[in-house]
């Protein structure tokens, strides 16, 4: 417990350093694909990544990659983060950054969310462009992760 | 055929004696199946950086209405970075003959009383007219940990499907302190891209209301339902500062319950100061979800408001107002960070602290200690190091 604590306060400073140099805090956009309404796997995801000081934008049930790829332009958010129970990850990765690439903006990330994730398809997933995997991590790991690739593309 | 080795145990000699073989177990990877042995190298396509867009690049792109540019033009606003402040105020700089030609209407009312399913309702509305509306709201961050979860678009679902709306959530950052010019900067550059209908929406946490008040030309407030006793503990200081008093959700059932809301809530406005000069508040009922009361109010109230504050002066008057103490908030928000973020503040800081907390030190003392120490700063040369205003 005391362990999860200080890992928790370690990604909240990692958090801080970033705001300090990019001016304002990470933002995330989780999308919610699939067929359900009320995903608590969501929320559970928004609220630890808010509590690690991120900035997370919720995206309604049901829209498409085509409308929430215009909502992460129109928030200019740092990473896409796709959660759908039916487990289409690879599809909506390919397509979500052929969105984004017709605006010329592929340095927004992709990242997957969902917990519906076979093992034996991550690396397919890191294949087909996503930048960071929440199953099998933690939360703090997944932020972590965020935060290093967007050093790479900010900095 | 899967691989197979002989049992530790059969003798290396009488080896073919024995038929007994040992099949090698499943390594990780599997459902379920501890350990890992997938290669989590990283993707094959190059990575791409987030381009840099020089002043031309954002003033250009927001004359033409470029959705992405304004995108990023506002987040370039909010954001605390020193290099990005002085960039940000030569686009507005650059901007400002193109700002001033909009509707600007501030929303406010507690959490729950339908603002975001009222905002929908009219910017669908407007577009449906032929308006572009942009939609700024400003969610709470945590001050503990500084993050946040803006969820309205959760809430404006067909409205942020429209092709002339614009919605922009913004975190307030655990201060307040910079929340005005930050939103107020955000809204001329919504006015430059061409949207000719601001809706500003907060939720009335802290100061934010008489921020907004600051903002905007025509202050809504937004109500629920309530019996008598519950009208007692709203927040007079925020009645005093609307030009209009909406009962939302008057549908169904509740549509009795909203009448009578509305008429204790004009009893009350009698004897409150309007906050516009010439101009009655009053109280309204509409309901969100099935539209009813919307156009009234657009055009009945809030156009009859604005033709009658063009014609006798008053609105130009209040932004004249609002200008002004746009620039005095700006002052104290430099103030602070020239104290804030003076060396030989940060030097002496922690030393002071420490003495305050142990009762060494009483703390209006303290105060005149740090201010000392800011004002032996050679505050000539910190100001033009750091201040993109001065004169270099």
């Amino acid at each position: 417990m005391e362990e999860k604590i200080t890992q928790i306060h370690d990604v909240r400073s990692i958090v801080d350093k970033f705001a300090d140099r990019e001016g304002r805090r990470p933002r995330i956009m989780l999308a919610n694909f699939g067929f359900v309404e009320n995903n608590h796997d969501i929320t559970e995801t928004a609220t630890a990544l808010a509590d690690m000081g991120f900035d997370v934008d919720m995206e309604p049930w049901g829209r498409n990659y085509i409308d929430v790829a215009q909502d992460a332009l129109d928030n200019d958010v740092h990473v896409i983060s796709v959660n759908s129970i039916k487990g289409e990850y690879k599809f909506l990765i390919v397509k979500l950054l052929e969105e984004l690439a017709s605006y010329d903006r592929e340095d927004i990330m992709i990242a997957v969310s969902g917990q519906v994730v076979a093992h034996s398809v991550m690396k397919e997933l890191y294949g087909s462009g996503a930048s960071a995997v929440l199953v099998n991590k933690g939360y703090v790991d997944f932020a972590k992760e965020i935060l290093s690739e967007l050093e790479i593309i900010l900095f | 055929m899967t691989e197979t080795y002989k049992p530790e145990w059969v003798p290396e000699k009488d080896d073919d004696k024995f038929a007994c073989r040992v099949m090698y177990g499943v390594k990780g990877g599997h459902e379920g199946m501890p350990g890992s042995n997938v290669d989590l190298s990283r993707k094959s396509a190059p990575v791409i950086k987030r381009s840099k867009m020089t002043v031309d690049d954002y003033v250009e792109g927001i004359i033409k209405g470029d959705r992405m540019t304004l995108s990023r033009a506002i987040t370039l606003i909010e954001s605390n970075a020193a290099a990005h402040f002085y960039i940000a105020q030569q686009v507005i700089q650059r901007l400002l003959p193109y700002t001033g030609k909009s509707t600007r209407v501030g929303i406010t009312g507690v959490p729950g009383a339908g603002k975001s399913t009222f905002i929908e309702a009219l910017g669908n509305q407007l577009c449906a007219e032929g308006h572009r509306v942009a939609v700024l709201a400003v969610d709470p961050s945590s001050t503990v940990t500084k993050g946040s979860i803006l969820g309205d678009k959760t809430r404006m679902e067909t409205l942020s499907r429209q092709k002339n709306a614009f919605i922009r959530p913004s975190p307030s950052g655990g201060t307040l302190g910079g929340l005005t010019r930050k939103s107020r900067e955000t809204l001329l550059l919504c006015e430059a891209a061409g949207y000719d209908t601001i809706l500003v929406e907060t939720v009335g946490v802290g100061q934010s209301e008489t921020t907004v008040r600051s903002m905007v030309d025509f202050f809504l407030y937004v109500v629920i339902t309530g019996a008598g006793d519950e009208l007692q503990g709203m927040k007079k200081g925020v009645m005093e500062l609307a030009d209009a008093v909406l009962i939302n959700k008057a549908d169904g059932d509740n549509k009795r319950r909203a009448m009578v809301t509305r008429a204790e809530y004009a009893r009350i406005l009698q004897f409150l100061r309007p906050a516009t000069e010439k101009w009655e508040t009053r109280a309204y009922t509409c309901s969100s979800v099935t539209g009813a009361g919307i156009p009234e109010l657009w055009n009945e109230v809030i156009m009859k408001f604005f033709s009658q504050g063009k014609e006798n002066g008053v609105l130009s008057e209040r932004r004249k107002h609002q200008t002004l103490s746009w620039v005095y908030s700006m002052v104290e928000e430099h103030l602070h960070n020239l104290f804030y973020r003076s060396p030989s503040v940060l030097a002496c800081k922690d030393k002071i602290e420490t003495d305050v907390v142990e009762g060494k030190l009483p703390p209006t003392i303290a105060v005149q200690k740090l201010i000392a120490e800011y004002a032996k700063t050679e505050i000539g040369d910190y100001i033009k190091d750091t201040s993109p205003f001065a004169i270099k």
